[in-house]
């Protein structure tokens, strides 16, 4: 076999490994959404804690979602590291939100309830362990800021409205569905505002 | 070009016969033929550069009114298409650089914007370090199947950002020595370029690659923080040989990023290493060697060590030892000084306050004897320097400090003077 036959082949095999990843990145996500739990994680309005003014906001091409069970109480801080990555399983509350059942530093076993997330002990008050889910990050369409910032500031931070993330875990695979806003979801409130502007 | 009009008149005038005057322009048709068009090489790359991240812009920007599947339709084709491409370029324009280089440069986004695409258009949220890795998997091939210098300079300039998102946000324990393995892969390439020392995307590898490793080797200080200050200087010692070996020696200084980085990447340590303050830390127990043999700051110290050592060895086996430079050397006695300074840390400081002084004098005497301004100057700016930065932390009174100033300010003029005044003297 001569040389550019070779060079060809790989090519080849090269472009089918470049197809196959995202195809599996997808994949992945449809099985996490046929037979994944889903969970209800409860945003937090705007709050001020100290002097910082705690909520959800526009970040770019995303909404950063402060969620209201975003922590937990720990026994020693020196346990943990700055930016570690740990372990968090879940479980449901009596108003059925998701609700942190645990935080390791080993992957958990018997359930399929968790996500790895970064874990940082509170600079305020170290007997809280936060945490940031990789689900943090809501993608918008990002053609109507105007709209978005209107249903973040009167929806998502109205203290009044009960708003939640729908999202369906399966072994540290997670698909993020619909971020629902006093019952309805964001995108049908967004096409709604764009129809009437 | 000028040469081949002016074969005619060197045959009628029996300067070269007609045989000659044939091998010299069929020499000139070949090396046409093979080396390609600068400019062309350039606007094809900036091209193929321009159109990667404009499409990565204009798709991310217009998904609104569309569903799911025409969205990862879409997101699939910007991938396939630069595929269609390269296999095109691959079959029918095998010789072409200019092609092979932009279209390989057009995949290397597409492959990085379908992958972002696809996790934007299924919310598929990850770390930047995995989203990195996976993206520069997928296109080193591209760098020997395509054969393309651009796509090794990206994914050079890709694998440093991934260094730091590995290291500073890791997914998993030592997630950073990924790294070095993703530094390994296109090297075999590059040391074949080093014979095409004098091409664009060669010469910018000479720059990029030093500037990278000077940046990203800090991701391997951990706990023994001092040992960095060595390793660093070793690496600079290693440029310094790399820049004069044979094939970069003769280059112009703007094609010889290694001995830039080398020379003043020693010195500039030498400089830091000369603060009393940077030796603070050396008394500390940790530093005994008992102590250190498994830090990766060790290790590193301990490779960089034995290239530096190997390429002294390999340039200047047929030296006698007289013609040896003190800046060759350097490294070797930062070593002893910095060994010193685990008992003796004010003695270290003197010693390297010494040596960089020495080596800025041994540079004024070589700019003199070779009557070459340049290496004058960077003597004069050597010792300068050091002036300025013994002004810090001395308890010398402002009237001392300003008259040293004064008196390296004199220098410099007196030193060109004479110079400029030694030429013009040989000239007459």
């Amino acid at each position: 076999m001569n040389r550019r036959r070779l060079i060809f082949i790989a090519f080849i095999l090269v472009a089918l490994a470049q197809l196959f990843v995202p195809w599996h990145m997808i994949s992945k996500q449809a099985g996490t959404a046929g037979t994944g739990a889903e969970f209800k994680f409860k945003t937090e309005s705007e709050v001020r804690r100290g002097d910082n003014l705690a909520g959800s906001s526009l970040r770019g091409k995303f909404i950063w979602l402060h969620f209201a069970e975003n922590h937990i109480k720990i026994a020693d801080k020196k346990e943990w590291q700055e930016n570690q990555s740990a372990y968090v399983m879940f479980t449901e509350d009596s108003a059925g939100f998701a609700k942190i059942k645990s935080v390791t530093k080993v992957k958990p076993e018997g359930s399929s309830d968790w996500v790895r997330a970064r874990v940082y002990v509170n600079w305020k008050d170290s007997t809280l362990l936060q945490i940031t889910y990789p689900f943090n990050e809501y993608y918008i369409e990002d053609t109507n800021h105007q709209a978005v910032d209107s249903v973040i500031k009167n929806g998502l931070n109205d203290s009044l409205k009960v708003n939640y993330l729908k999202v369906k875990i399966k072994d540290n695979q997670f698909m993020v569905s619909d971020l629902m806003i006093d019952g309805r979801p964001f995108k049908e409130i967004i096409n709604g505002l764009r129809k009437t502007q | 070009m000028s040469i081949l009009k002016d074969l005619p008149e060197l045959v009628s005038a029996n300067v070269i016969t007609n045989d000659i005057a044939r091998q010299i322009t069929e020499y000139y048709r070949r090396k046409q033929v093979t080396s390609p068009n600068r400019q062309l090489l350039i606007f094809g790359i900036l091209g193929a550069l321009l159109v990667g991240i404009g499409i990565m812009f204009i798709i991310a920007n217009q998904w609104d009114e569309l569903p799911l599947t025409v969205k990862t339709v879409c997101a699939f084709l910007l991938l396939i298409v630069p595929q269609l491409l390269c296999i095109y370029v691959l079959l029918k324009k095998q010789d072409k650089v200019v092609w092979k280089e932009s279209v390989a440069l057009l995949l290397f986004f597409a492959v990085g914007a379908n992958i972002s695409l696809i996790s934007q258009i299924y919310n598929i949220n990850g770390e930047m370090s995995s989203f990195i890795l996976t993206w520069m998997v997928l296109t080193v091939p591209l760098v020997y199947l395509l054969n393309s210098s651009a796509v090794s300079l990206a994914y050079f300039f890709c694998i440093m950002i991934y260094s730091f998102a590995a290291r500073y946000n890791s997914r998993f324990p030592s997630e950073e020595y990924i790294y070095w393995v993703l530094f390994v892969l296109p090297l075999p390439r590059y040391f074949r370029l080093f014979n095409k020392s004098g091409e664009v995307l060669t010469v910018l590898h000479h720059w990029l690659i030093p500037f990278i490793l000077t940046v990203t080797l800090t991701i391997l200080s951990h706990g023994s923080k001092m040992l960095m200050h060595p390793a660093y200087i070793f690496m600079f010692g290693i440029f310094y040989f790399v820049g004069v070996s044979p094939i970069l020696r003769n280059r112009p200084l703007i094609q010889n990023g290694y001995l830039i980085f080398g020379f003043a990447g020693t010195i500039i340590s030498l400089l830091v290493m000369s603060f009393k303050s940077s030796w603070k830390a050396m008394s500390d127990q940790h530093y005994q060697l008992n102590n250190l043999i498994i830090a990766p700051e060790f290790i590193a110290c301990a490779i960089l060590f034995i290239l530096a050592s190997i390429l002294l060895y390999s340039q200047n086996k047929i030296k006698r030892f007289s013609e040896w430079k003190l800046i060759e050397v350097a490294y070797l006695l930062f070593l002893m000084i910095f060994i010193l300074g685990i008992w003796f840390p004010s003695q270290s400081v003197m010693l390297v306050n010494l040596l960089v002084f020495v080596l800025g004098l041994l540079m004024l005497r070589e700019g003199t004897k070779l009557s070459h301004l340049g290496v004058l100057n960077t003597g004069m700016l050597v010792i300068a320097l050091l002036v300025i930065c013994r002004c810090f932390d001395t308890d010398l009174t402002l009237f001392i400090k300003g008259t040293l100033c004064v008196l390296v300010g004199i220098g410099f003029f007196a030193a060109n003077w004479i110079m400029i005044k030694k030429r013009k003297e040989n000239e007459s």
